[in-house]
Formats: structure tokens, sequence, C-alpha cells
């Protein structure tokens, strides 16, 4: 028995005895003081009647305890600073840096939602691509032990939302809001309270700034492919220096997922959110919507008031779409007239009508800040009737297309801001009539014809846009050049315009998509807004382009797949591929012609009946009726060529000639051949994802011969779309070419 | 990852069955649960302020067995490796914020809060030291202490998860209580005259 074994047994016995019988025992139970002495400290710390170890671990070092929960990776958590949909804001100490941080925590209750964590993290990596001043920067997404955190820059200040609300209630909160002396305009409905709206040339020179900074955040967003989806006062922060940053990145909950027979509160948001967000058919959401939630928030900084408002989500909802807001002046009458403009510009409710960039918003906001002219226009008659119809549609339920044909505006600008795109059209005849239509980068629908004023060649400036611009000399005469217009950029026009006739030789004329009747509604959906066009029977072939290359106007250089300055022989018939985009859209111009739309195309290749295939709907035989699969015809199916020839053999094994020798092969309903199949091919739509355009891809239709058979299942007319960099050739991608047959449609 | 029902019935026949490693394994779970539902009470809405160890265990417990019954054996090492789990990571938080006050890191507020947890820390450290040496001589008394006063067992459970008897547990524990804090009464003041020597 050790020491320590006879200390335990002696103790054990001792303590089971009465106090005085203990010393006796110990006496007799051991002859070594030293044990006795241990023994009998034991027992006066027995005898300490306390609560030592009468509380569990937890309880006893509750405050070890609860920093547990108050440590999150290296981030230690020292207080709530805000709530949003998805967690809570925490102000929190970073201990590896030692810096605060604003720490955003996913509420617990959807970390069981495997889509609320993808958002949560998908959202933060979006934001975390963003480096721009005016937008709070992430410094980490993590998760630990299932908490899933953003941690990003802690900006002292307020946000707009407190600062607007002491605006509202001076008194309350004792707040140094400028120049409230004077109450302008009445409280409405939508005002709960009756507020002292500031005036002075100050205070909405600051709402201006402010909002332009706001505006050029969200641009430098949506050129990353952000769309930002709740931009509301509560997710602007004002700094100390009075600078917005934007907060909050897409983190907010999408309205799809809010239902509006929600009851309870109403949600803060609907007061921000577009027309076409609250119709909760969040596809059709693009970063216009931001702008227009950026004008509610303009609107409610300049005047105090919200521009829809309601006591339920439905009355909000109900507002935002069938109401035209008070015009901000017979609110606040120190509002000058550019910045109503301005406003209510940024509130239409046709995403087409309001600034179509962020950008845009920002730069008029200059204008009015510099005291220049402003470059939207107020609305003019045509704009009121069809305000006044957009009303009445929704009041009396309609459909749509009453109105849509007709009234679609390209709006005026004035063109003044210097970084705005130039045109250069000097190589057109003196003689020939100039038009711009703006295609709306959500639909891809052209916008009714503008003339341009030209005179003497230019520099023409424009407003940067996707534009399809005319030169006309005759009905039967006319060139079409679409080009997307940037800043700073300048863009020549120099098409040749060639006669009608000789440009369609080879084309078929496909009717207006109105005329469609029976089909899947899915393809009348898809081809209703169309007008009529025509379109290439056949690809574009190797020996086409080597004419086009010969041309004096040739700037592309041959494609490198002919590994010359000529095509290999027996190549003449295959078609052309391996070029980019520009490559492709000059040789179209350069016949008069254009690249088909990716709606046109798939019209022509559909035709009137909308089959999902060239020879109908059922895709049986398709490998015999299309040019695909064809690399399974190798034993092992698909290899990579081992070098330039050998791709080039490759190809001129599967490609077929662009037109089909034999009548019923290869050939769909409006006698094109080779939609589906042997090369894809170009078009000019600019492919959106998440409905954010990607100005530098564009949609590829058809399919290749090297589709791999195991994904049939995507290959139909009406499938997945492919898309491609504009700079970027491949060897199973080609064109053909189309013209609008109707190109000054509703001029 | 995540190990629920049979994954965990599965790792707690190898530590029965004393494959090497299954225990860390074990350990390594309950842990990563633990620490995932303290700390989750920060994100609940509302927040909950005290933690109670046996609700926490038991939290871990049904998160890992979900709807299964596990046999008693398997309970046992679940017990053990959710006593051990808790522990670790109180001590484990206490280091933190002890290291943080000798560290001198400023803190702007929550001063009185701050040295509150500092102290609590400390205290802990102190005790948690004295475990490590009765375990090295007592080693059951010290799984007592941990089963009880991490684990917030009960005596008879104590007891079935130890398969011996509640009068033994009542025993040891006596004996723990007043051991350790002979050893924490002298611990800091003088050279350690309790401090066991090995014969």
């Amino acid at each position: 028995m050790t020491e320590e074994e006879r200390i335990r047994s002696l103790f054990d016995e001792a303590v089971a005895l009465p106090e005085d019988e203990r010393e006796e025992f110990l006496s007799r139970g051991s002859d070594d003081e030293r044990v006795r002495d241990r023994v009998r400290r034991l027992l006066r710390r027995h005898d300490d009647k306390d609560d030592f170890l009468s509380q569990p671990a937890v309880e006893k070092y509750a405050r070890v305890a609860k920093a547990i929960g108050a440590e999150v990776g290296e981030f230690r958590i020292l207080e709530e600073i805000g709530r949003g949909g998805m967690g809570i804001v925490y102000l929190a100490q970073d201990t590896v840096l030692d810096r605060r941080v604003a720490l955003k925590i996913l509420a617990q209750h959807l970390v069981a939602s495997d889509r609320a964590i993808g958002r949560f993290r998908q959202e933060a990596k979006a934001a975390a691509r963003l480096s721009h001043p005016g937008i709070v920067p992430i410094y980490r997404y993590d998760e630990e032990s299932g908490v899933h955190f953003i941690a990003m820059e802690y900006v002292e200040g307020v946000t707009l939302s407190e600062r607007l609300e002491s605006l509202r209630h001076p008194r309350l909160e004792g707040s140094s809001a400028p120049d409230t002396s004077t109450a302008v305009g009445e409280a409405t409905e939508s005002e709960p309270d009756r507020a002292s709206v500031p005036v002075g040339r100050e205070y909405l020179q600051d709402c201006g700034r402010l909002i332009a900074a706001v505006a050029d955040a969200l641009e430098y967003a949506h050129r990353h492919g952000v769309i930002h989806r709740d931009v509301k006062p509560s997710n602007i922060l004002v700094d100390p220096a009075g600078r917005p940053r934007l907060t909050d990145f897409g983190i907010a909950k999408l309205p799809a997922e809010e239902p509006l027979t929600q009851t309870g509160d109403v949600p803060g948001t609907y007061l921000y959110m577009s027309p076409e967000q609250a119709a909760a058919t969040h596809t059709k959401v693009d970063h216009r919507s931001d702008i227009f939630s950026l004008g509610v928030v303009l609107y409610e900084a300049l005047t105090l008031t919200r521009p829809f408002g309601g006591s339920t989500p439905q009355q909000i909802v109900h507002s935002l779409q069938t109401q035209e807001p008070r015009k901000v002046r017979s609110l606040n009458q120190s509002i000058d007239r550019d910045l109503e403009t301005i406003c209510h510009k940024a509130l239409e409710k046709r995403p087409v009508d309001r600034y179509q960039t962020a950008a845009h918003f920002a730069a008029d906001l200059q204008c009015y800040l510099r005291g220049d002219p402003i470059l939207a226009h107020p609305p003019g008659l045509a704009r009121k009737a069809r305000q006044f119809l957009y009303t009445r549609r929704h009041a009396i339920a309609i459909g749509g297309t009453l109105i849509a044909g007709s009234l679609v505006g390209v709006y005026a600008y004035r063109y003044l801001t210097d970084d705005r795109p130039r045109l250069i059209t000097g190589e057109l005849p003196e003689s020939a009539e100039v038009f711009a239509r703006q295609i709306d980068l959500g639909t891809g629908l052209a916008g009714k014809p503008q003339r341009l004023g030209l005179a003497g060649g230019g520099p023409y400036r424009m407003p940067p846009g996707y534009y399809r611009f005319i030169a006309r000399l005759s009905e039967t005469q006319y060139c079409e050049m679409t080009r997307f217009l940037d800043r700073d950029q300048a863009v020549r026009l120099d098409a040749p315009i060639r006669p009608l006739k000789e440009v369609t030789i080879d084309m078929v004329l496909i009717p207006s998509g109105a005329e469609i009747r029976n089909a899947p509604q899915e393809y009348m959906d898809r081809v209703r807004g169309l007008e009529a066009f025509w379109i290439d029977r056949t690809e574009v072939s190797n020996a086409e382009y080597l004419k086009f290359l010969r041309s004096e106007s040739s700037p592309p250089k041959a494609p490198p797949l002919w590994g010359g300055s000529t095509y290999p022989p027996g190549w003449a018939d295959l078609p052309i591929v391996g070029i980019t985009y520009y490559e492709a859209q000059a040789y179209a111009e350069w016949l008069g012609k254009r690249l088909p739309r990716s709606r046109e195309w798939e019209r022509a290749a559909r035709g009137p009946h909308g089959w999902r295939f060239p020879w109908g709907d059922d895709p049986k035989d398709l490998e015999e009726k299309a040019n695909v699969f064809r690399d399974t015809i190798l034993p092992n199916a698909w290899r990579p060529p081992l070098d330039e020839q050998d791709l080039r053999n490759y190809f001129h094994k599967f490609v077929l000639p662009v037109s089909s020798e034999e009548p019923d092969k290869y050939v769909g309903p409006e006698m094109l051949s080779h939609t589906l199949g042997n090369v894809a091919e170009w078009t000019e739509s600019i492919r959106h994802s998440s409905s954010i355009p990607m100005i530098g891809r564009r949609i590829v239709r058809g399919d290749t011969w090297s589709r791999y058979a195991g994904e049939r299942s995507k290959l139909s007319l009406s499938g997945p779309k492919m898309h491609q960099d504009v700079e970027g050739a491949a060897i199973g991608l080609g064109f053909r070419c189309a013209k609008s047959a109707d190109v000054l449609s509703g001029y | 990852m995540k190990t629920t029902g049979e994954g965990v019935t599965t790792l707690l026949l190898a530590v029965h069955q004393g494959r090497p490693g299954a225990a860390d394994e074990l350990l390594a779970l309950v842990y990563a649960e633990l620490h995932g539902i303290a700390r989750k009470k920060m994100t609940q809405v509302p927040r909950s302020d005290t933690l109670q160890p046996t609700a926490l265990v038991l939290e871990a417990y049904l998160r890992l067995f979900g709807k299964t019954n596990p046999t008693w054996a398997n309970r046992r090492h679940f017990f053990f490796a959710a006593a051990r789990a808790m522990h670790d990571i109180l001590v484990e938080q206490a280091r933190r914020h002890a290291s943080r006050k000798r560290g001198g890191n400023r803190e702007r507020i929550d001063l009185d809060e701050g040295a509150i947890v500092a102290s609590q820390s400390e205290e802990l450290l102190a005790l948690n030291e004295a475990i490590e040496r009765l375990e090295a001589i007592h080693p059951r008394v010290a799984k007592i202490v941990m089963l009880r006063f991490f684990g917030g067992l009960k005596h008879d459970e104590v007891a079935r998860t130890l398969e011996t008897s509640s009068a033994t547990v009542r025993r040891d524990w006596t004996f723990a209580k007043a051991w350790l804090r002979d050893a924490l009464g002298e611990v800091p003041k003088h050279p350690d005259p309790g401090k066991p020597r090995k014969t």
C-alpha cells in the first residue's frame, strides 16, 4: 500500500466517525505522523461546510461558459448592433489583428436550411469580390461548429435610416437636423407623423451627393454581376465624414420566399422594393430593380416621406404597382425641377423607363449638383399617357400586350457629360439617315427607332447602352450595326449599305412573332415580340469567309484552324469555325447583314409550330437526323487532338458541308440547314447570369457535332443555351447571318 | 460532417471493444457537438444566458444519437466523452481569458465582466491543475470528479457509468472534495506541503 493509499483508506474510515472519535482512530490507524497530519488536514477540509464543487462546472463557471458562445473563430463578440432577416450583427473584436469588426451570424433557425446557408455563403462570396470605397468590405466568411458568420469592416456612424428618423423626430432625438425650422408640404396618409421636411439647397445637395455616391457603389457592384436586391436606408451606413457605405449585400430575403399573405409586421423591405421585385417573379429582377429602390431612398431623403405606403404588405405592393407617387415638389417646394425629374425617373414602374444603369443615375445627380442640365427629360405627353395606361392596366387587369408594343420609349438624353461614348460615322454616305434603337438588356427587344441628327460625321455622343444602329438610304437599302457602347469609347459606324435584293439571296424571310398561333405557350411567349427578319439558310462556309478576308475592308485575320491564309483543300463548303464574335459580326456587316438574336434564331429553327427538333417533337433517330455525337464514332469516345493537324483532320472528318445535299436530312421547317448539330452559331444576344447582363458574352445557339452522346437529353432546339466569350473562338462554333425586314418598326 | 445515429453507435462499440483511437474520435465528436451547442446559444433569439450542463449534454446526446436507443454500455462511453469534452471546452476557454488578462489586451468595454471572467478563469485553471494531480494518484476519483463536476451527472448515474456502487461513488466524491480543497488551499501560498509523492 502506498502512502497515498494509506491516507485515502484512513480518511474514508475516519470521515465516517463522529468528530470526537477521529483522533483516537488515527493514532491507532497509523504510526506515521506525516500521514496522520495529512489525514487530519483532509478531514478539516471536509468539515468546512461550504458549497465547494456542489454546482456543476458549467454553472459554477458560468461566466467562462457564457464566453464560449462569445467566441467565433478569432472574433470575440462584444455587443449586438443590428438584426436582419438572416441573422444578427454583432460588434466584435478580432483578437488576432486587434481591431473591431462587424460580425454577422446566420440565425440559428436557418442553419438547418442548406439553402439559407448556401445563399449566406454565396452572397458573402459575391460581396467579397467587391472592393469599392462605397461598399463595406468583407473580411472573412467561415463556419465553425455550425455557426456561419461573415466578418466585415465595422463602420462607425449611423445608418441612413436612423438619420432620416432623427430628421423626422428632431425634438425627440434632440438631433442636429439641418434647417428643419420650416415645414413644407402636408402630411400624407403614408406619413405617420407630421414631419418637418428640411429645406434649403444645402440639405438637398447633401442628399444628391449621398445618393450619387451610393449609385456609384451600385454601378460597381452591378458591373461585377452583383445585384443588391435590398437597397434601403438601413443598409446604407453613413460614416462620420458623411460618406455612405452600402452593406448587407443580397443577404436579405428574396421576396419569393416571403409570401405576401404573411401576417404580422410589415417587412420594411417592401417599402423599397421595385414593382417587378414585389411581383414575386424574381427571375425577372435585374440591376434596374436596385435603381428603383435607390430612387425610393432618394425620394424619402428629399421629402421624409416614402413614395409608397400602406399598413399591410398587400397594400404596399398594390400602391407600388398601381400608383404614381406624389411629386416630390408637392411635398417639399424647395426641390428643383431637375432633382424632381431625376428622382421620378428612377421610380419609373417599368425598368426600361428608368435609368438603365446606376452610372446614369449617378451622372444625372452630378449634373444636378454642378448645376448643369440633366440628361433625363421630364415625362412627355406620350409617357404620361402610358403612365395612365400602366395604372389602368393594373386597375382593370387586362393583359400587358395592349401597351407593350406601341409605347416602348427610347427616352431622350441631352448629351452632356464628357465620358459618354462617341459615334463616328465618317464612312457612311451623306444621304444616309441614321437611327438608333436601344436594345433592352432585360428583354432583348429593340426599342423604338430614334433618328440621330448626325452632321459632319461626328463625333456624336450617346448614353452608354446596347444599341442597334440603322443607316438607311431607302426602304430597300439599309444596313444594321449592333454595338455595346461603353463609357469613354469611340464606335465607328461604317458598314456598307447594300440593296436588299442582293443581300437576301439565300435568306429566308421569317414573319413576325405575332403570326405564330398554334404552338406551345412556352414558344409563343418567346417569339411574341419578334419583328419580321431574314435569316441565312445555311451556316457561313469557309469559301464565303475567304471572300470576305480577301476584300478591301477585311480587318480580321484568317482563322487559325486553317493553318494558313486559305482553308485546307476540301473545306470550301464546310462551315467556318474558330472565329470570334467580332469577326463573325464584321463578316455579316460587310455583306449588309447582322448576326441573329437568340430568339430570332430559335424562331427560324423551330418553325411556325415551335418544334423541339428540326423535324418535329420526337427525339427519335437524333443521330440520323442531325450531325451530332460524331465523336462517339471514335473507339474511345472523344480524345483530345494531338496537334493542329490532328485537329484539322478531326474537324474534316466530322463536320458536314453547310448546305445539305439530301433534301430530308438536316433541314428544318423553315428550310434552314444544320440548326441542330454540325456547328453551333453565334448570336448577338447578350448572355445573362442571374438576370445580370454579361456584356462580354454572347448566347450561342444550335449544337455541335462534338456534343457528347451522354448529354443527349440536353440536346434540342429549346434546351439549355450555351454562351461564349466575345473574344473566344471555338472549333465547334460558327455562325449564320440575319437581317431585319421591318427595320424601323414603330418609327 | 455530421455523424449521427448509427455512426456514433458504431464508434461507441469501437470504444467498447478498445479499438485504438476510437476513444479520441468519440471525444472529438462529442467535443464538437457540445462546443457547437454552447456557442449556438449566442445566435439564438432570445439568447439564453445560462448553460445547464445536463441540458447541454442531453442536447449533444440527442443530436448524436437521434432517436436510436443505445445500450447502456454505449451511453457510458458517451457520458465519459461528454464530461471530458465539457472539461476541455471550459478549460480551453478559461485559458484564453486568463492569457488575455496576462497579455494585457486592452478592454474598452465590459471591464467588469472581463475582470469576473478572468478571475473565474484563473480559479478554474487552478482547480484543473489540482484535478490533474489527483488523477495521477487516484485515477478513479478523478474520473468521478470529471463525471460529476463537468458532466453534471448525479451519484447514481456516475455509479452506473463506472459500473460501481453508489456508496463507492459517494465515498470517492467526499474524498475528492477534501483532497482538492486541500490542494487548492495550499497551492498559491507556500511550497506545497500536500504535494503528493509517490513511494
